[in-house]
């Protein structure tokens, strides 16, 4: 006999290390259960089986701040040019970074004893992060606006001119080089006069750049014990990861005391391509144990070459933990742990580079001044000069050994009905960093099933033996060295600020609501602040301060819970629902307690359904999935792909020819629908939606770059793009006009909100910013009005629908300077009930677009890119026609009593497309909707 | 002299918590007082995606992150 609350302190070690995957930990318990039913009243089993059919989606959005940039007063800088005016502005126009996840989990019992969990995470990001760092004299030429802050930068000669004092610290000279004493010319002039500079980080930008991860985990139940085994992948365009754990869980003492033993192992590979010989990502790579490969090079008629590399590198994580968890008394949980992780292989950032420069210590004398300048006239001790510099990239050692120690507490405050939580956690490495986390968490239950949680953090470490914001070589006497940074190549040193010595304080808040049994909502925001000034010792200055806010909304449904809602309790398991699906049999229904949701609408289908009653409520999700791929099509011919980068092609117009071609794009979206009857007649919708897309691109080899222009910098060259996040947002009344005899008449009147960003750049060397193709963008840009007209009746088994519907923008353009086209969209379909909870559909399509109206403004000035047809926008629109066929499973009974399952596949029958696209190759529907 | 008397007066101590917490003898907390302990705000972790996040977002800005935040693998999703 094992009390539910068992599952909660049993196991609480288990968090205490977040080695569980979320939705994996088995260390939660149902919001309903444990708080509203008395605790004698559970059976082992219910408990167990309820506990664990749940699902969950998070959404979160990250932001940062802009990072610090400093002016410099009137003077000169360090390539000799006076700056009467002043103080000098660096212009800071980079987008922070900003990061959009997204997390879906379900988690559900193979039988008493086994338990399955899936996770699913997307995070896609984009924006400004420090390349390197260096001495703001650098920098003082006027700002490029993409891909470097404020300077025009140069990886090549990047340091040198620099003056140092004896500590290394940044100079730069106050008066004009003709003002000061020209030494042996012997022309008067002022002393020369250094003052004191700062550093700072020179950012590169970052196109959107997608990660995909997928995990599963398989666990087993003992009454005393667990046995957990998982395992994932994480998929970006140049980092691999896969990895796998192994849980063991044991109870003592009549579960008063609870053991986890955690092992891990990670493998992966990075996959970096850099452009050599341009400014970003330029550095140089020293050490030879890094694997660089290097691409074919390729050069134009211009005599640019293009020069590709690739840094390759394998890294393995291995981890070990142990935690142990105590109960101490009737409120109070006290935990501790430990834990092992060996890291080894490549373990520096491809993309971090680090200013070396070469510092001359006879500089006074030996014509290696400035210009030429010889200043043996004029002493200075201690300053340092360098005559070259280069930006190479890091270096960090190839093996980590980290140990981490923690201890929590947490403790329910009975008068208040809150629970107070400490945890405490130190950490070292043999890389010299020692790090220290305080973390305190008060949450407060309040009345109507709130949650109210304050919590507050404290981080910080020490600096890696390694970190510099920048490395020095010495010139030799005979400077037979000059511009060798070779030296450097078995040394270690990274200027990431993350090995840097600082401390960070976060805080934020989250608010829970259970809005029914089994579904409950969480809102967060946090506010995190990274700071030198925090360290404990002396803390790395301010130029790599910055702060971020991340901001979330998760909805957590126990599906167990809401089938037992509204309907009686039975404790079939998943595996009796899987069971009556494959043989038939099953456990009979209780008589009067089957859920009848026949006649469903193909999943592919909206507006079709809406709620019986005023009060009801319905949530549900769904996922489109549209590719293309293959050829492109004139109209509705495919035509050799060549012909559009023929000099005589006209399609990428006014750019003499397209310069590169996309070879497949993929769109995901996901919707929430969020549905309510206020009224019998009358459904209210809201849906929001998550958008992700994907496009391979390729530049046919021939292409001449010279034809257009000079305007496309070779090293520019991505074959991909993507994008993610938040897309526009549907508002929608739903109005059934008629319902008779198994008919319906539903009237939609909707408005779609312009919530998704139409303005996502790329990064792009040597020019100004472009922005991604129409296509790629999140949401429309426009207010747009989409009404609906649906028929759906039923007879017998059969049933069958038709529906109009549209889509037409409110506004002339967006702030873009543009509009997508109207669409019009006509659908019927028909299908049959196979089973008593299994339905088959197919229906036809036919959906006109128009083409884009205006041009983005990027465009409109100055061609900036329509480099390829998806950067046109008549080539949007057409005429489509499909057909589709899907099946529709409603859960008669069992714990999933309730909840519908959707799938409809499109094939595109007829194709036409406004000018040239790449041809469609179907779409994919799923969805998810439970009543209640 | 002082600060052996500290350590004379902390041995008892130490050792009674050591006790306390292998074999848990310190207070005989039966099954069924255990009520408080099962409310979901006790829980060790009761918004596991709320923490996910959060420990991914500091494992990737932190230089002790990945490691304290176990073995759960996966890339950073940044730079």
């Amino acid at each position: 006999m094992a009390l539910p609350g068992m599952v909660a302190t049993a196991q609480a070690g288990s968090g205490l290390l977040n080695q569980n995957p979320p939705g994996v930990s088995n260390a939660q318990t149902t919001t309903n259960k444990a708080s509203q039913a008395p605790i004698e009243s559970f059976d082992d089993n219910i408990t167990e089986s309820a506990d664990d059919n749940d699902a969950g989606y998070q959404y979160s959005h990250y932001e940062e701040s802009k990072r610090n940039l400093w002016d410099i007063a009137p003077g000169v800088d360090n390539n000799y040019t006076l700056r009467t005016t002043g103080p000098y502005k660096f212009q800071n126009n980079l987008k922070p970074v900003t990061a959009d996840s997204e997390h879906g989990y379900t988690r559900f019992r193979l039988s008493d004893r086994v338990r399955f969990a899936f996770n699913y995470t997307q995070d896609v990001w984009s924006g400004a992060t420090p390349w390197f760092t260096a001495p703001v004299g650098n920098f003082m030429v006027a700002g490029n606006a993409h891909s470097v802050t404020g300077a025009s930068y140069q990886a090549n000669g990047a340091g040198s001119g620099q003056f140092f004092d004896r500590q290394g610290n940044p100079l730069y000279q106050a008066v004009s080089v003709s003002q000061y004493d020209q030494g042996n010319t012997g022309r008067p002039g002022l002393p020369m006069k250094l003052a004191q500079s700062r550093i700072q980080h020179v950012m590169g930008y970052a196109s959107p750049e997608m990660r995909n991860q997928v995990d599963a985990k398989v666990g087993y139940d003992w009454d005393n014990g667990s046995l957990d085994m998982g395992g994932g992948v994480s998929i970006e365009h140049d980092y691999l990861s896969r990895f796998g754990n192994l849980g063991a869980r044991m109870d003592f003492n009549q579960k008063r005391t609870t053991l986890n033993l955690g092992l891990g192992y990670t493998n992966s590979d990075t996959y970096a391509t850099l452009n050599t010989g341009e400014s970003i990502y330029g550095g140089t790579v020293l050490n030879s144990s890094v694997a660089v490969t290097q691409l074919p090079t390729m050069t134009m008629t211009n005599g640019t070459v293009l020069n590709q590399e690739i840094i390759k590198g394998n890294r393995q994580d291995g981890t070990i933990t142990l935690a142990l968890s105590q109960v101490l008394t009737k409120n109070s949980v006290l935990s501790a742990g430990v834990g092992y992780t060996r890291a080894s292989g490549y373990l520096s950032n491809p993309y971090k580079d680090v200013l070396a420069m070469q510092l001359d210590p006879n500089w006074r004398s030996d014509g290696y001044g400035p210009s030429g300048y010889v200043f043996s006239q004029r002493k200075f001790p201690g300053v340092q000069y360098s005559v070259a510099g280069t930006v190479v990239k890091e270096q960090r050692p190839n093996l980590r050994n980290q140990l981490t120690f923690d201890m929590g507490y947490r403790h329910y405050v009975e008068p208040l009905n809150a629970a107070a939580k400490v945890n405490y956690n130190f950490f070292m490495d043999d890389w010299g960093i020692n790090a220290h986390t305080f973390e305190a968490e008060w949450r407060q239950a309040l009345p109507g099933h709130w949650v109210l949680t304050p919590y507050a953090r404290y981080y910080v470490q020490s600096s890696a033996v390694f970190y510099k914001p920048y490395v020095f070589t010495s010139l030799l006497a005979d400077q037979s060295n000059l511009g060798d940074f070779s030296s450097l190549a078995s040394q270690y040193f990274s200027s990431d600020q993350r090995l840097s010595s600082y401390g960070a304080i976060s805080g934020g808040v989250t608010l829970g609501k259970q809005l029914t049994k089994g579904l409950s909502m969480e809102l967060g925001y946090e506010y995190y602040t990274h700071k030198g000034s925090l360290a404990l010792a002396a803390g790395t200055p301010d130029y790599a301060d910055y702060q971020f806010f991340v901001a979330n909304a998760t909805l957590r449904a126990n599906l167990s819970v809401l089938a037992q809602t509204g309907h009686s309790f039975n404790d079939y398991g998943m595996s009796d629902w899987l069971g009556s699906l494959f043989d038939g049999k099953g456990k009979p229904p209780p008589s009067g307690q089957q859920h009848h949701r026949h006649g469903d609408a193909p999943a592919g289908v909206m507006f079709a359904h809406v709620l019986d009653k005023a009060g009801d409520k319905m949530l549900g999700y769904r996922y489109i999935r549209n590719t293309q791929s293959g050829s492109y099509l004139a109209g509705s011919q495919p035509i050799n792909s060549n012909q559009l980068v023929m000099p005589n092609s006209t399609v990428c117009q006014p750019v003499t020819r397209c310069t590169m071609l996309s070879t497949g794009m993929s769109m995901n979206m996901h919707m929430l629908d969020l549905m309510y009857a206020p009224t019998d007649w009358l459904t209210l919708m809201l849906m929001p939606q998550i958008m992700s897309m994907d496009m391979n691109m390729v530049m046919p080899v021939a292409m001449d770059m010279n034809a257009i222009g000079g305007g496309m910098d070779a090293s520019g060259w991505r074959t991909y793009q993507t994008n993610g996040g938040f897309g526009d947002t549907g508002a929608y009344a739903l109005l059934k006009l008629w319902d008779s005899n198994g008919q319906k008449l539903i009237l939609t009147q909707g408005i779609s909100i312009p919530t998704g960003s139409i303005n996502v750049m790329t990064e792009f060397p040597g020019t100004t910013d472009l922005v991604y193709s129409y296509g790629m963008q999140l949401g429309s840009g426009t207010w747009d009005y989409k009404p609906s007209l649906t028929y759906t009746g039923k007879h017998g088994g059969w049933f069958w629908g038709g529906q109009f519907s549209g889509s037409h923008r409110l506004q002339d353009a967006n702030s873009s300077g543009y509009r997508l086209g109207d669409v019009l969209q006509t659908t019927a379909w028909g299908g049959y009930q196979l089973t008593h909870w299994l339905s088959a559909t197919a229906r036809g399509v036919y959906t006109g677009q128009g083409k884009i109206v205006g041009t983005h403004i990027k465009d409109q000035s100055s061609v900036q890119n329509m480099w390829m047809p998806e950067d046109v926008p008549a080539n949007y629109g057409g005429n489509f026609a499909d057909v589709g066929f899907g099946f529709t499973a409603s859960v008669p009974y069992g714990s999933l009593a309730g909840h519908t399952f959707g799938f409809e596949w499109l094939q595109p029958v007829s194709t036409y497309f406004n000018g040239y696209q790449l041809d469609r190759t179907g779409a994919l529907s799923a969805s998810w909707g439970y009543n209640f | 002299m002082h600060s052996n008397k500290v350590t004379m007066h902390l041995k008892p101590i130490a050792a009674g918590l050591f006790y306390c917490l292998l074999l848990a003898a310190c207070s005989e907390v039966k099954p069924w007082q255990r009520g408080n302990l099962a409310k979901p705000i006790m829980a060790a972790d009761p918004s596991p995606l709320l923490s996910s996040m959060r420990q991914h977002n500091y494992a990737s800005r932190e230089a002790a992150g990945a490691a304290s935040s176990g073995a759960g693998g996966g890339g950073c999703g940044c730079n």
